[in-house]
């Protein structure tokens, strides 16, 4: 495995959902390779970054999500 | 009819700066710009960048202090919101070297023990990083990682396939990671 095809897998591994000859695979090149072990790790902070931007208590997700998306978030919420 | 500043908290070239908009339209903002002593080239698109440090100068002069929301709805309900172009996510995804390996190896991150003021920029920088992705893909980690809705209902609210916000979410989370890289690695400031 290149880091090329390690990054393709990253998000299906952290998600579980990689097969396990495919995991086995990618488990071994993170154990050769720093940068992709640093890649991994950085991959993992961005989501927690983007997910911290709720947990503001005093200024929720100021992140500007397009109006017409925020209401039909509302609607499916309300229908759910 | 009002010129509106909001908080001068936004990072970039080394200090904070504040946006100064029009809520009306851009001749008024050109002549409170130059009333004030408010470069031209600091104006880009729809609004004016005005440093930290004249932000007091510039609402006593009649700039009235509002919040980047509001200051950005009341730009939009003007007509005069204008986006930058978009950039590519191609643009934005790693780089390979022939024989598939990174073109620049990612480096370890400084993302823990940030004090309270570290973090607000870091929280500023995030925010920044995820306006500047491709509308199609900062919707898909807007829904995702922050509504932390799930696959099948992000794919239906976006009118896409769940396939296609799987991999635009991959996409959209490997360019903002290059986006935050070269702030957030070991030994930058």
């Amino acid at each position: 495995m290149k880091c090329r095809e390690f990054v393709e897998f990253v998000m299906e591994y952290l998600d579980g959902t990689l097969g396990e000859s495919e995991r086995r695979v990618f488990e071994d090149h993170v154990g050769l390779c720093p940068p992709c072990v640093n890649y991994l790790n950085s991959y993992k902070a961005t989501i927690a970054a983007s997910k911290s931007l709720c947990d503001d208590p005093k200024e929720p997700a100021e992140v500007s999500v397009p109006e017409d998306l925020i209401n039909a978030i509302l609607a499916a919420r309300a229908k759910s | 009819m009002a010129i509106l500043i909001d908080d001068p908290r936004w990072p970039a070239h080394g200090r904070l700066w504040a946006h100064l908009v029009s809520d009306s339209d851009l001749d008024e903002l050109h002549a409170f710009a130059e009333a004030n002593g408010i470069p031209r080239r600091g104006f880009d698109r729809d609004h004016y960048d005005v440093p930290a440090e004249w932000y007091d100068r510039v609402v006593a002069a009649g700039a009235v202090p509002v919040s980047s929301r509001e200051l950005i709805v009341r730009l939009r309900a003007a007509g005069l919101r204008r986006r930058k172009p978009e950039t590519s996510i191609e643009e934005l995804l790693p780089g390979y070297l022939e024989d598939g390996h990174f073109e620049r190896p990612a480096s370890p991150w400084r993302t823990e023990g940030l004090d309270p003021a570290e973090r607000d920029e870091l929280r500023e920088l995030v925010m920044r990083s995820i306006h500047s992705l491709p509308e199609g893909h900062r919707n898909v980690l807007l829904l995702r990682d922050i509504e932390n809705l799930d696959t099948e209902e992000a794919a239906e609210l976006l009118g896409i396939s769940p396939g296609a916000v799987k991999t635009r979410l991959h996409r959209a989370r490997q360019a903002l990671r290059e986006l935050l890289e070269p702030h957030l690695r070991e030994g930058t400031p």
